[in-house]
């Protein structure tokens, strides 16, 4: 087994997505403590972008793996075509955004090649060899994980590590720039059908216009309390209304109302979680928020930890006091 | 057509953890489990499979200590016909290989149509178990579905599994396959006192883990577990609800004064 670390990229259609900037810096940090070198992979049909992009964008040295059955994600590809490459490098890491696309096939890849597999780590610790942290309980538990000897296979939690981009023209085509290694990429679909994508419905609602949100989350209880959220929305003239994932999946509000990492991402002035708990799947959706306001029941809630301001008690008799002072 | 569906028995998210005596994890003691939320609705899938079809048998499985036969017997009562419980109270499986390889171990037999699961633990929340799963039985495999239809043969299931942004994608698994479902794929009903009875009439069987053979290779070491530290950044406002309200309003309306 070599120092080499693979950082594959993710892409859609072409266009490169932030997160493999950010598993590549990660994949530079790891490379900092254990004297490796990074190296990007990214899998697509001949022909497509992003392979010089990453070059470039990443700073690294990258290694295109095509095939027509590559021009969608396809579970069965990428791992036949990894594993393969894998075979041939034997690298000490693979680095995967931990994204939907990425938790579908990397826990697989590692099981298949024998490597074994650290999910959505947040930090690397310093060790000879390094460690890596992960949270477990919704925030609550931090752990430091060491893989088992041999590869490992690891995915980057979205956001934890800094996109930082070499700052160089990018180019539009591989041709255009030195870097890049194109390899035919070993595709065994095994009957697996990549079927396109389904047409997003138009949204009615865009939250990226508020300027206040009030989200309210499991805390609310009951779809009735959802009044005393729409109350406190309706304080503010450009106010509307979120929710956590959970009060969608129950159909307490529909989907256009969803913040999170399969909703929509707002940074509005003010964003007041009303009984959130502040997973991450929400947090990625909100935390950049200008000021963000928590009330909630339990002080544990990770949601304290991205909140500036935050009130412990029940919204149901918190919520109608401070309409009352608000509309003083 | 026979279904398995993977449970796993999980602590309250709003539970205050404690950490273990190895400093490795969470101290179970004094913790209330249920079925983790997300193979609800992979046993409610299941269950709707099972209405279009007819003639599909359910069978519920858990790795876990004794105590889970609780959760198993939940989960049955959604309606399953069978339940098992994989018993790893000697030797705990330490990570989702570990899992996946008892449980395949014990379903490689059976040769089910289709295996699922929930998308992740709401506890450990890697999303790995059921892919690992499914590598181990060779089996097709997608992961997050939003929603899935088993094709006019059997053949085949067709599934959208939802991405970043509420994005859907479309893919296609040859059966047998494998797949973990997301919350809000479906509208998990209340159980019928008829299958929650039915539940509790029957035997569930505890395998033991060292039954099923082959120490599993594991994945990840767990080097240290500890409390999450609050970051202090948040100001936490004091004083009666009134006083709290006012102080918010304040903050508030100095920042949106409309």
């Amino acid at each position: 087994m070599g120092k080499e670390i693979l950082v594959v990229a993710e892409h859609g259609g072409g266009a490169l997505r932030p997160e493999s900037l950010e598993a590549a810096a990660c994949g530079r940090e790891l490379a900092e403590l254990t004297g490796g070198s990074v190296t990007g992979v990214v899998l697509s049909a001949p022909g497509l972008p992003p392979a010089g992009e990453f070059a470039a964008r990443a700073g690294i040295e990258v290694v295109a793996l095509t095939h027509p059955e590559l021009d969608l994600y396809n579970a069965e590809a990428y791992l036949s075509a990894l594993a393969a490459l894998m075979n041939e490098r034997r690298p000490a890491y693979v680095l995967i955004p931990h994204t939907a696309t990425g938790w579908d096939y990397a826990a697989r890849l590692a099981v298949r090649t024998g490597a074994s597999y650290l999910a959505a780590v947040t930090a690397i610790m310093a060790g000879d060899p390094p460690a890596f942290t992960r949270s477990i309980c919704h925030g609550k538990i931090a752990m430091e994980v060491m893989p088992a000897e041999g590869t490992a296979v690891v995915t980057v939690m979205p956001g934890a590590f800094a996109n930082s981009m070499v700052a160089t023209k990018v180019a539009p085509t591989d041709e255009e720039i030195g870097g890049v290694e194109r390899l035919e990429a070993a595709v065994d679909l095994r009957g697996t059908r990549a079927r396109g994508y389904v047409e997003a419905k138009r949204r009615a609602l865009d939250l990226g216009q508020a300027e206040v949100i009030v989200a309210a989350g499991r805390g609310v209880e009951k779809p009735e309390n959802l009044g005393l959220i729409r109350e406190l929305a309706a304080c503010f003239e450009r106010g509307a209304v979120g929710a956590s994932r959970p009060l969608v999946d129950m159909g307490w509000l529909p989907l256009d109302h969803q913040v999170g990492q399969t909703g929509q991402t707002v940074a509005p002035r003010l964003y007041l979680a009303c009984g959130i708990s502040g997973a991450i799947q929400h947090t990625a959706g909100m935390k950049n928020s200008e000021l963000i306001v928590a009330i909630n029941l339990d002080p544990g809630a990770m949601i304290f930890d991205v909140a500036r301001l935050g009130v412990v008690a029940d919204l149901v008799e918190f919520i109608p006091a401070l309409i009352g002072k608000l509309r003083r | 057509m026979k279904i398995l569906v993977c449970v796993k028995s999980v602590p309250s998210p709003e539970s205050r953890f404690r950490i273990n005596a190895s400093g490795t994890g969470y101290d179970e003691s004094g913790l209330t489990f249920h079925v983790n939320e997300y193979d609800l609705y992979a046993m409610e899938e299941a269950a709707r499979i099972k209405e279009r079809f007819g003639d599909v048998s359910i069978t519920v499985v858990s790795v876990g200590p004794p105590r889970v036969v609780e959760q198993v017997r939940k989960a049955m009562g959604l309606g399953a016909e069978e339940g098992a419980v994989i018993d790893d109270s000697e030797a705990p499986a330490g990570d989702a290989l570990a899992a996946a390889a008892l449980l395949a171990n014990w379903a490689r037999a059976e040769r089910y149509d289709l295996v699922l699961c929930g998308v992740m633990s709401e506890n450990m929340q890697r999303g790995a178990t059921g892919p690992m799963l499914a590598e181990l039985l060779h089996l097709p495999c997608a992961t997050t579905v939003i929603a899935e239809r088993i094709e006019d043969g059997r053949k085949s299931i067709l599934c959208e599994r939802e991405l970043e942004g509420g994005v859907r994608e479309r893919v296609r698994l040859p059966l047998p396959a494998l797949i973990t479902v997301q919350s809000g794929i479906n509208a998990p009903r209340y159980a019928s006192l008829s299958n929650v009875l039915r539940a509790k009439g029957r035997e569930v069987p505890v395998i033991k883990a060292a039954e099923l053979g082959g120490a599993a290779r594991r994945s990840e070491a767990v080097r240290r577990a500890y409390l999450h530290k609050r970051s202090g950044a948040c100001e936490i406002l004091t004083g009666d609800l009134d006083t709290m309200a006012e102080k918010l309003a304040e903050r508030i309306r100095a920042r949106v004064p409309r």
